[in-house]
């Protein structure tokens, strides 16, 4: 008896495996626990083993009838047939789904660049001295570079020595103070930081970001800093873009580049979007020997270089991402949000 | 600066077989940048971009200069036909002249250089004048004015041309402007003078010309005009741009005088005039121009030895490979006069070797060495990355708003672009308050949260900057936004942080928000968790019902004080005052029995009948 359920037991959970279909397994269950069943017949002589042997079978009995039973409400095939008209190109139930400004993106994908090739991520007034923002930079006052960033200015007192507050236009106040943290190089920092300037437009926005990139150490070179660019471009923009150089002019470096990366829609064939083929990055350079100086850096002795770019528009020449205003990443429209 | 050269004037200059595309490439890579380039008929135009330092190349002549010596790099030939700058002079020179007398403030002059050209026909230009000075985006208006700009993009030295008779008793002050003078500008415009500007006066005391950046309207050439001074002159740069920027008045002439012109391109500028002048007005000019020379001629040497630029290249050129390079640019050990403003520092070579041998040319590598020592705090961008990346997956969105608003009791700007953006913000929910109100209705719900300084002031110092966190959700539902602060600072963090009312969460009428410094929380952020072994005998659970009459924290240490065999509270339900709490009834030593239970059963029902 024990071994005649047993088997049963064995065959009934196998069948019940293999059904293909829920009529099937709905047979197999008339079949199994119907009012007319095999278990039921079996039931039946019961009563007639010995009082010791019928407790054990009885259990035994019990156990089987259960294990039928859930075999056959629980396979996940049984409860998928159950709902004949689920339809699987419906869309599943999603967790709820945050998103993360663009913003935000970009500078973990840029900060994850460099601190790979050992730069030190670090933070810097965002609301600085005109000593930091311009003086120290190579910038003296009145000096017609200065029209280049259209500056904020606070209305608060000047300092006698380090003059008026300014909302930093671009993040290059962070190279002094690097210098004055560190005492002396070896320097490789990124720094991310806000910045303003006095002008709104489809491609200009008052706040934006910029990421400053500054090395100094003995024997730095041009090689070097090209050597950086291309390690981030390869990185950021991918393998089949590539930079160049070419000459420019800041107040703060010497000599001083303007980077290009091959523009993402023709690949540096030259289409409409670019500048044949090109899309200007932003500038770059060898630190002048006067920015080493205001750091307290001997500059007969130690070089380095410096580039500044803004996030936002590094990261919309990324990936083709088209944004024809500038001024939407800021708009804050949650329609917009969305979609990253 | 941007400048447009066509092709063809260009050729005037330079001889060269490369084709107007292989010279675009050249100079873009090596030079001065062409943006774009534009066939007209079956000539091309450069469209050119000048940096600052260099305005030796703001002229057909300087382009043609600065071509000369990059496309031989390119496998072009390529030289200059001509050096208009070493001509002989066909006239005398001397500081005083009979038809004019001159009275100059030598700081604020450096040359002062004019002559007089007698009996001109003031009549419209010749075709080829005038299409050449469309291609480069100007309008002929008469042989005079012509002649002047013609020469001024050709060389980059600004021209003025006065009616001469109209100088009163043929006499010139040049001085500093008194504040509050007045002045009418040949395109009909008149300036209140914020002194301290360069001016002439004529003999009866009236302003003719404010100087560098556009001429007097009372001395300007006109059809009648008979006889012409014909005026050149370098002025000290800082002044020009003061002047140019108070009235924002840009002229060419003032973007160029404000960079620092030479005085040596003065007199060979005037050189090429006088032909011109005869040929196209008729005018007969005196043998004799008026120059007053107020700066020592220039002569400036400087050297870097080979190892120098070596260094800063990263590759080994030899001495004669530098020599060439340089002297292409007419660079020796002695600067040339056009250069003067950009070369100082021997790091400047280093510019003029690297780019004439092509920054492509260069080989690319990662710099080895020490790296340095990270900051205290460094930690900070790694809590930051991730109580947004758990705000995120709990389904809140992150913006990034101004921090510029209109109203706050934070610092103030002195010269803000709208009135929307007049005072940075020292606190982040406005900002988070109005995005909620703006996007109303376009989303069932809104979950946002921002991380952004905010700056509070400080006497006579910077303001500070601290990070803070805004939470705001229209979720009016306290437990769900306390759910959230409290599993992010608990669990990302492993802290505690307060949640009162008006102090870290404000109610609004359509929404929820916190705010928290936290730049203070991160310092006090950790990711070590105290171990609590698990414990080997099963916990006992069951759930309660309560009637609330304290507070909610009151009464959790309540419970926990009847023994210590509960281990967790949990809140399962909450209606008005009733709530159901789950226990957890655990101990460390041994199976816990009914009779375990049963003491303490009788404690918490005499606390909750209470």
């Amino acid at each position: 008896m024990r071994e005649k359920l047993l088997n049963l037991k064995n065959q009934a959970l196998a069948q019940i495996i293999s059904a293909e279909n829920p009529d099937e397994l709905e047979r197999l269950r008339a079949h199994y626990l119907g009012k007319k069943g095999v278990l039921n017949e079996l039931a039946k002589d019961l009563p007639h083993l010995e009082p010791a042997l019928r407790a054990e079978i009885g259990q035994l009995f019990n156990e089987i009838k259960t294990a039928i039973s859930q075999a056959i409400s629980s396979t996940p095939k049984v409860q998928n047939r159950t709902l004949v008209s689920f339809d699987l190109t419906v869309p599943g139930m999603k967790p709820p789904q945050g998103h993360l400004h663009p913003v935000t993106k970009a500078i973990e994908e840029i900060s994850g660049i460099f601190e790979k090739i050992g730069f030190i991520r670090v933070r810097y007034p965002e609301v600085d001295w005109d000593w930091y923002a311009f003086e120290t930079l190579n910038m003296p006052k009145g000096h017609p570079a200065r029209d280049d960033w259209e500056t904020f200015f606070i209305d608060a007192p000047e300092h006698p020595k380090l003059g008026k507050i300014v909302l930093t236009p671009h993040t290059s106040n962070g190279q002094v103070r690097e210098m004055e943290r560190l005492g002396r190089p070896p320097i490789r920092m990124v720094n991310i930081a806000k910045c303003y300037r006095r002008q709104s437009d489809v491609s200009h926005t008052v706040m934006f970001h910029q990421f400053e990139g500054l090395v100094v150490d003995e024997n730095i070179n041009i090689t070097h800093l090209k050597g950086t660019i291309d390690y981030f471009v390869k990185q950021f923009f991918g393998p089949d873009r590539k930079s160049r150089l070419r000459p420019y002019h800041f107040q703060f470096t010497e000599p001083s580049f303007e980077v290009d990366v091959t523009c993402d829609v023709c690949l540096g064939k030259g289409c409409k979007l670019c500048k044949e083929g090109w899309l200007e990055l932003g500038g770059a350079g060898m630190v002048h020997p006067n920015v080493l100086k205001a750091g307290k850096i001997d500059s007969d002795k130690y070089t380095g270089f410096a580039f500044g770019w803004g996030v936002e528009r590094t990261y919309m020449m990324k990936s083709g991402l088209k944004i024809p205003d500038l001024r939407l990443l800021y708009s804050n429209d949650i329609r917009f949000l969305n979609q990253f | 600066m941007q400048i447009l050269i066509p092709d063809s004037w260009l050729r005037e200059y330079l001889y060269t077989d490369a084709k107007p595309k292989e010279i675009q490439k050249a100079l873009s890579l090596c030079g001065p940048s062409i943006e774009r380039m534009q066939k007209v008929g079956d000539d091309y135009v450069y469209d050119i971009e000048v940096t600052t330092n260099r305005v030796d190349m703001m002229s057909v002549y300087g382009i043609a200069r600065e071509a000369a010596a990059i496309l031989p790099r390119f496998n072009h030939q390529a030289k200059l036909l001509s050096d208009p700058f070493s001509a002989k002079l066909s006239f005398e020179t001397s500081s005083f002249v009979d038809y004019l007398k001159v009275k100059v403030d030598p700081s604020l002059c450096l040359r002062f250089s004019a002559i007089l050209i007698k009996n001109v026909s003031v009549k419209p230009s010749p075709d080829w004048i005038t299409k050449k000075l469309e291609l480069v985006g100007m309008r002929g208006l008469n042989n005079v004015v012509d002649i002047s700009n013609l020469l001024m993009h050709e060389f980059g030295q600004p021209i003025h041309t006065f009616d001469y008779d109209k100088i009163a008793y043929h006499t010139m002050t040049l001085r500093e402007s008194r504040v509050g003078e007045s002045l009418t500008t040949l395109d009909g415009k008149t300036h209140k003078l914020p002194g301290h500007d360069i001016v002439i006066e004529d003999g009866s005391k009236k302003l003719i010309d404010l100087c560098g950046i556009m001429g007097g309207a009372n001395s300007a050439v006109d059809d009648e005009t008979k006889n012409v001074l014909f005026f050149v002159q370098t002025y000290e740069p800082s002044h020009i741009r003061k002047t140019s920027m108070a009235l924002s008045h840009r002229t060419s002439a003032a973007v160029l005088f404000e960079k620092g012109l030479p005085i040596e391109s003065v007199l060979p500028t005037m050189e090429k005039a006088l032909p011109l002048f005869k040929e196209l007005t008729g005018g007969q000019p005196e043998t004799t121009a008026i120059d007053i020379v107020n700066e020592k001629p220039y002569s400036k040497t400087l050297t870097a030895p080979p190892d120098f630029i070596n260094s800063r290249l990263g590759i080994n050129l030899t001495p004669k490979e530098i020599r060439d390079i340089l002297t292409n640019l007419g660079i020796t050990d002695k600067i040339p006069w056009w250069r003067k403003n950009d070369i100082n520092i021997p790091e400047d070579f280093v510019e003029e070797v690297a780019r004439i041998y092509g920054y492509h040319n260069l080989p690319a590598r990662l710099m080895s060495g020490p790296l340095p020592t990270a900051r205290t705090n460094d930690s900070e961008f790694y809590w930051i990355s991730n109580i947004k990346s758990a705000l995120k997956h709990w389904g809140f969105v992150e913006t990034y708003t101004y921090s510029l608003i209109p109203q706050d009791s934070g610092l103030k700007l002195k010269n803000p672009l709208s009135d929307d953006w007049k005072y940075l913000r020292t606190t982040l929910i406005p900002s988070l308050k109005s995005i909620i109100q703006e996007n109303l209705g376009r989303v069932k719900e809104l979950n946002l949260f921002e991380i952004a300084n905010v700056y509070l002031p400080r006497k006579n110092d910077l303001p500070q900057e601290v990070l803070h966190l805004a939470i705001g959700t229209t979720r009016k539902d306290w437990f769900y936004l306390k759910g959230v602060v409290e599993s992010l600072f608990n669990y990302e963090l492993g802290i505690t942080v307060g949640f009162n009312e008006n102090k870290e969460v404000f109610s609004y009428e359509n929404c929820l928000v916190f705010e928290i410094n936290l730049q203070e929380q991160i310092s006090r952020a950790t990711s070590i968790r105290k171990f609590t072994p698990i414990s080997q005998f099963p916990a006992i659970i069951e759930d309660m019902n309560v009637t609330l009459s304290s507070k909610y924290d009151t009464l959790i240490s309540q419970i926990k004080k009847v023994s210590p065999l509960i281990k967790n509270i949990e809140l399962i339900d909450k209606y008005a005052d009733k709530l159901t709490l789950r226990l957890t009834f655990h101990s460390d030593d041994r199976q816990l029995s009914s009779s375990d239970l049963a003491p303490v059963r009788e404690k918490l029902s005499k606390l909750f009948a209470q």
